[in-house]
């Protein structure tokens, strides 16, 4: 408890950092807008085109080459069009939202104040565990906008569409918290928010391309690929049938980004 | 009196540059204790090392018999360091129940205590203000009071009155003076007047080497006094000499000059060196028992 505690406030302390600051206001307006759009120009007419009868057989078959005709089946085709944008979105605004952690505290002196009362581990942990709070926070919120669109056209489908959209939350939070850890460990090498964001975009393109040719290359090197955050997004896509079937692979990487963080934060001059 | 800090064989060095080199000393509890050294000397880099900023390049520190960042050491040791600022984002009195609260205090507890800090530096009207808003001097002020949260024992501040005005100066002085019963202070600063009225022990450092020194500790029955004149007559050092009990004379400035007399033979020679200013209308200024820190420190 005595390492919790501490680790416990440092993330509270975070999440007051988004919600209860004019800067953190804007950043929600901001965040709350996007979606709002999302919303009501893609969502609402993607859910419509995708279950409309012209375009029901192709949208059938071109899922089904994507193996992924199981999203077709869903009960809400909200949370489906939802669902295939928030895979991809959501992984940029987690890099977005959690590119900051320790760098600047570091560079304005801050984390030394901090660092007469708590370890360094117990810093990293709590930045992390505050961004990961953070993004469990937006994400549900969203989730449950979601829900709520689609409940206003049909409400009958909110009884198998809740159960279904907490499955998926899980699995997204699953996926995106290898990818803050990621951004923990950045945040003890550079020196700035921009070069972390600006490392992360980068290193991510070029595991993609590098693992991608080494798997080409000799098939055996697949496991190589596990280190890279959201290598397995894909797999998301059919989420209900394949249920927390691969939670050590971001468990892994949330270990070795935090392993390799605290090691480097503690030779670090502060 | 107890150990508080226990340096050993202590080097450091940034790539190439040795910045301290083999350096021992110990700190007990009692009176501040002064850091002096010019520009580069390794001060901040001894205080960085200290606190568990940095890691020594060789050699080794106790804090209260633990290595500096330990998690015994926590609460027991605070640091004012030097250009760390606070969160931008966060008012003063938010960040100050942050720091009590990873202290362990209970929330009326952090209020209280933010509180009475602030009050100590005088800053308790700034409680809401963001530290932008703030000028450099009163964000040195919160700073100070951050360090004094809780009931540390040793407390280290590295320039803690650089860029304060006089009267905000003074009272921090002060106020080490006063609290100085219960912590033991670390003080770094070039204000060596400052220094000498609040210390003891002065720690100098220069190129990277330690020299240490007590401040007015007669050791024998010499004793010295500092005289300062707004004009030096040229035959005044040979007329002082002159006077009964005086071993040495010696010139520091051209308006500072340093007496060393016998006490067993004149106790009262700041008396009769008194007279013979007025008996020769010298433009006295000043008569201090003892050497200046300065004088002490770089020229003797």
């Amino acid at each position: 408890m005595a390492f919790v505690r501490p680790v416990f406030y440092l993330a509270l302390f975070e999440l007051k950092r988004l919600f209860f600051s004019p800067r953190g206001w804007l950043t929600l307006a901001v965040y709350s807008l996007v979606w709002g759009l999302l919303f009501y120009y893609i969502i609402s007419h993607g859910a419509e085109t995708l279950y409309s009868q012209e375009f029901s057989r192709m949208a059938h078959s071109v899922m089904g080459e994507l193996g992924i005709s199981e999203l077709y089946n869903w009960p809400m085709p909200e949370l489906t069009v939802f669902w295939m944008l928030a895979i991809y979105l959501f992984p940029f605004l987690c890099i977005t939202f959690s590119a900051d952690q320790t760098v600047s505290d570091r560079e304005r002196g801050t984390l030394r104040y901090l660092l007469s009362r708590v370890s360094r581990q117990q810093i990293l942990a709590g930045r992390f565990l505050g961004k990961v709070l953070l993004m469990a926070l937006l994400s549900a919120v969203t989730f449950i906008a979601a829900l709520v669109y689609g409940g206003l056209r049909d409400t009958s489908l909110l009884s198998s569409a809740v159960p279904q959209a907490g499955f998926l939350w899980l699995h997204l939070m699953l996926a995106l918290i290898p990818y803050i850890a990621f951004m923990t460990m950045l945040n003890t090498l550079l020196r700035s928010a921009r070069s972390v964001l600006l490392v992360t975009v980068l290193s991510m393109g070029l595991m993609t391309v590098l693992f991608s040719f080494l798997v080409w290359w000799q098939p055996w090197l697949e496991f190589v690929s596990y280190i890279q955050p959201g290598n397995d997004l894909m797999q998301l896509y059919a989420i209900p049938a394949k249920l927390l079937q691969s939670y050590w692979q971001p468990a892994l990487q949330v270990i070795v980004f935090l392993s390799v963080a605290s090691y480097i934060s503690q030779r670090n001059a502060l | 009196m107890s150990t508080l800090v226990h340096c050993q064989h202590l080097s450091h060095r940034y790539g190439s540059k040795q910045v301290l080199n083999d350096i021992s000393f110990n700190i007990e509890a009692g009176a501040p204790v002064a850091l002096v050294g010019p520009n580069g000397a390794g001060k901040t880099t001894l205080f960085s090392l200290m606190s568990g900023f940095i890691l020594p390049s060789e050699g080794r520190i106790e804090i209260l018999g633990q290595p500096p960042g330990s998690m015994a050491v926590k609460n027991q040791m605070q640091v004012l360091p030097q250009d760390a600022q606070l969160d931008p984002a966060f008012n003063v009195g938010e960040q100050l129940k942050l720091y009590c609260r990873l202290q362990g205090m209970s929330p009326k507890q952090q209020q209280s205590e933010t509180e009475r800090v602030l009050e100590l530096v005088s800053m308790q009207d700034s409680i809401k203000a963001k530290p932008t808003a703030l000028s450099h001097g009163m964000r040195k002020r919160v700073a100070i009071a951050q360090a004094l949260i809780g009931a540390p024992k040793l407390v280290l501040l590295d320039e803690a009155t650089a860029g304060l005005d006089p009267l905000h100066a003074r009272q921090i002085r002060e106020l080490i003076q006063q609290l100085s019963t219960d912590i033991t202070f670390l003080l770094s600063s070039h204000d060596l007047h400052e220094l000498e009225r609040l210390c003891d022990q002065v720690l100098l450092l220069e190129h990277g080497q330690l020299r240490e020194h007590r401040i007015q500790t007669q050791t024998n029955n010499v004793r010295q006094l500092t005289l300062v004149l707004a004009k030096k007559d040229p035959q005044i050092e040979q007329k002082i000499s002159q006077l009964t009990g005086v071993t040495e004379v010696r010139s520091l400035s051209a308006t500072e000059i340093l007496i060393s007399f016998d006490t067993d033979i004149a106790a009262d020679l700041p008396v009769t060196l008194m007279a013979v200013c007025f008996e020769q209308q010298w433009p006295f200024k000043q008569l201090t028992s003892g050497a200046s820190l300065e004088t002490v420190l770089f020229t003797q």
